[in-house]
């Protein structure tokens, strides 16, 4: 062996040398408007937050996503999955139990809580391999997705009857780009600024924060875990309109004021995201 | 340190692969070399203990080596399954595939490697991957990797890799150099010299793309070391530097404050008598492949805790420490002697003794203006806050051909908090005590009992743990153990976790069947908490080798 590689095997050290040092400013919490007209037809990226009321670390991913909220504003559709162990009711302090069998079936098929908390999905797409992304990806994976050209939009229209607590709900799916495989449709029921009980180990013993605000919870759904296949079922091109509806009966637990339909039209074959929408119900 | 032989049931599932490098290549057609490992548990609903029902009902982890060597070129592969995951384990593994495959050839004195490969540099401050297959831990590289020797004394490291992260690859690349100078091998005239010497220096970079809308962040973070490690006579002395530049990251709650490691330790020993004084400073020293990464797992350096690693069931298992790579400072003693043989006080076989001291604090944190960058921390100065401490005397004897014993007794303190990642639970204080007798009946049998207790007026309280173990040799062993957790304060968790296990081994073959219960716990790491469940049920491991 040629004792010469000695200096190309040194020299390579250079290589490893690479560093960036980042001085201030490190970042900006940015206000810059962003675009808030539904009527405008964009992409939007749902943001699964799988959480619990007795897990201490949860909020910095509450705090993440509200970050990514004011970046991108309407372009993010946001739920929180309260779901795992950390969501059981535990004590006098955390009496309620906010899990459901939509959440706790998406939990059981992408293995959320039992990865540990908190963690989340960014519409429910794998990136390198895994469709588990830690809270401070959360960020980096919106922003690629957000950039995508659109692939379909909805409109939700939803008829809410106070008397009767029944919600029907009407999603008008449009797609921009042909399809050329199976699409689902599913639509969630949230309810925004629920206050009630939350761990935070920020905080000195016990850690706990008595009237937490936590957001678009996920409450049920108006047609199951998973939702429907579009029909017709192998393919959709672009221009082509579909209209879905369904009813729900909303629980006297549930603060109607607070409620949002959330529509998520998926690839049935890989469960990723196509598109997502959130509506108030009234 | 010194260990005694003893079989502790979570030892006994781990099977040992480290051996097929030693395999030298015989016949001109090259050698195949492999193992097999089976571990399966069925698992029944145990509402006492809080055992979830598992939808399974049977779990399985596997996997497989396979090594191949012919004249200076090997080549190998493992094939891994998890249908589905064990409980305990990680859930993102579960599926299966070949993880592992590489090959690597040597001429000369240069050697490389292409695929999936482990490696460490010095003690792994910077860099180290490794497989602990018991933990379901693997961070092995996936890349290509060159050592080469150029002169005498001199060896050089070079790699450029992605790490493993369950069965796809961590994002961030590492570029990595590592150059050990062996004074005495360098230069002929100190070959034959009284204090040999040894230098190393390091260089590890991460590239992981920002595409952060929020934070600014460094694509590209180096950390370098240096180390060496002096012996002469009965010293020695070992000592390894490292810094880190800028690596925000979801374990340092995206920090821009550099890092800092020292770990120093210096041993004398000679026969019946040896010491051990070690200190080590961390700061933000967590470094990963993947700098989203939580819990476990793409760790690019390997920072063990600096206590102990105990055996005995009742000290490894119920407040073990784990380092804090966010900032700690500590220290360790260990004092080893032999009572000589036929003394007044040593007997007839002598008489070890072992005194160990170890102690973790955390670091002085002060905030800066600038909360991003983190804060300022004196290097030499520890906070109050104290995370760990580890007192134990343990005195092992053998009194004749069939009698030992072995005796220990340990003074704890354990920040839960800290340690654990959680809040509310506090400090806890704890004295233990060990028995552990030995009786050899005859040349083939042996029985064995541990009576092992754990004293606490803390969390979960007092614990009592026995075990009895009859050996046949060399084929069969079995073993009953109880873990009960008699000073709850909660008298419905005053439980028995009773474990029962035989196992058989011959040729290269080794069947073990276990049943029992096991605790459930709560394991944070890096901001993320995982819930390991309890579980009850049957399980079975096989490992086989050839």
């Amino acid at each position: 062996m040629n004792k010469l590689l000695f200096i190309p095997f040194l020299s390579s050290l250079l290589f490893f040398t690479a560093c960036d040092k980042i001085d201030a400013p490190y970042g900006v919490a940015t206000d810059s408007p962003s675009p808030s007209d539904t009527e405008v037809v964009m992409r939007k990226v749902l943001i699964e937050d799988f959480t619990g009321q007795t897990c201490g670390n949860c909020p910095r991913a509450a705090e993440s996503l509200t970050q990514i909220h004011e970046l991108y504003g309407d372009k993010i559709v946001a739920m929180a999955i309260h779901a795992g162990f950390f969501a059981e009711p535990a004590g006098s302090h955390y009496p309620n139990d906010y899990r459901t069998p939509e959440g706790n079936e998406l939990d059981t098929y992408f293995g959320n809580s039992a990865a540990g908390l908190p963690n989340g999905l960014i519409n429910r797409k794998e990136f390198d391999g895994q469709s588990i992304v830690q809270h401070t990806a959360w960020s980096s994976k919106a922003t690629e997705l957000v950039a995508l050209p659109i692939e379909a939009f909805m409109w939700i229209t939803p008829t809410y009857s106070a008397a009767s607590r029944s919600l029907s709900v009407s999603v008008k799916t449009r797609f921009y780009q042909n399809i050329e495989e199976g699409v689902s449709l599913v639509m969630y029921v949230t309810e925004d600024s629920i206050v009630s009980s939350q761990k935070d180990y920020n905080l000195p013993d016990p850690s706990l924060i008595e009237s937490y605000t936590h957001r678009h919870m996920l409450r049920g759904s108006i047609n199951g875990a998973w939702g429907a296949a579009l029909s017709p079922a192998s393919t959709f091109s672009s221009g082509e309109e579909l209209i879905n509806t369904g009813t729900i009966t909303i629980p006297e637990t549930w603060n109607s004021d607070h409620l949002s339909v959330v529509a998520v039209l998926y690839r049935t074959a890989t469960k990723e995201v196509i598109q997502a929408e959130d509506q108030k119900i009234y | 340190m010194i260990s005694f032989g003893r079989s502790s049931c979570l030892l006994l599932m781990i099977a040992g692969s480290a051996s097929l490098f030693a395999q030298q290549p015989a016949s001109s057609s090259g050698e195949l070399h492999g193992n097999f490992q089976m571990d399966a548990q069925y698992y029944n609903q145990d509402s006492l203990i809080g055992a979830p029902v598992v939808k399974e009902k049977i779990l399985t982890n596997g996997f497989m080596n396979l090594w191949y060597t012919k004249g200076n070129f090997t080549a190998g592969l493992r094939y891994e399954n998890y249908l589905n995951v064990m409980q305990g384990f990680d859930p993102r593994y579960k599926g299966s595939g070949i993880p592992f495959r590489f090959a690597t050839y040597k001429n000369d004195n240069l050697e490389a490697t292409v695929g999936n490969f482990y490696e460490q540099f010095g003690g792994g401050l910077i860099l180290r991957a490794y497989e602990e297959r018991g933990l379901g831990y693997d961070n092995a590289f996936d890349g290509v990797r060159v050592r080469y020797q150029p002169a005498k004394g001199l060896y050089l490291k070079g790699l450029i890799a992605r790490q493993r992260t369950f069965f796809s690859l961590s994002p961030g690349i590492i570029r990595a150099f590592d150059a050990e100078i062996n004074i005495n091998e360098l230069i002929p005239a100190l070959a034959n010299a009284k204090t040999s010497v040894i230098f190393g220096g390091s260089a590890v970079s991460r590239f992981q793309s920002d595409q952060d809308p929020i934070y600014n962040l460094p694509e590209n973070v180096a950390a370098f070391a240096g180390r060496m490690n002096v012996i002469r006579g009965k010293f020695n002395l070992q000592a390894e530097y490292g810094y880190k530049y800028n690596d925000p990251n979801a374990t340092n709650k995206m920090i821009y404050h550099p890092g800092q490691a020292l770990s120093v330790t210096t041993t004398y020993s000679s026969k019946g008598f040896g010491l051990l004084l070690a200190a080590k400073r961390l700061d933000n020293f967590d470094f990963r492949s993947d700098r989203t990464a939580a819990g476990i797992g793409a760790n690019v350096n390997f920072l063990p805790a600096l206590t102990r690693q105990h055996t005995y069931n009742l000290p490894a298992t119920i407040y073990p420490y784990a380092t804090q790579p966010n900032g700690e400072m500590g220290f360790q003693a260990e004092l080893s002697y032999r009572l000589k043989k036929g003394s007044k006080l040593g007997g007839k076989y002598g008489t070890e003794i072992t005194i160990n001291f170890s102690g973790t604090n955390g670091i002085v944190k002060n905030p800066t203006d600038n909360d991003t960058l983190g804060y300022t921390s004196p290097f030499f100065q520890a906070s109050k806050t104290m995370f760990f401490r580890d007192f134990h005397v343990e005195i092992h004897r053998k009194f004749n051909a069939k009698w030992k014993a072995t005796v220990m007794y340990l003074n704890w303190v354990y920040n839960k908090d800290v340690v654990q990642g959680l809040s509310g639970f506090g400090t806890i204080f704890a004295n233990m005590g060990v028995l552990d007798v030995a009786y050899k009946i005859n040349a083939k049998n042996t029985i064995r009992v541990e009576a092992q207790s754990l004293l606490s007026k803390q969390d979960l309280g007092s614990w009592a743990m026995g075990m009895i173990e009859y050996t046949f040799a060399p084929n069969w062993f079995v073993a009953v153990l109880d873990q009960y957790n008699y000073g709850n304060p909660d008298p419905i968790k005053q439980i028995h976790y009773i474990t029962g296990n035989t196992g058989y081994t011959k040729n290269g073959n080794r069947i073990m069947l276990q049943y029992g219960r096991q605790r459930a716990g709560i394991f944070c790491v890096g901001g993320v908490c995982r819930n390991v469940p309890a579980s009850n049920g049957f399980s079975i491991s096989i490992t086989s080798s050839f």
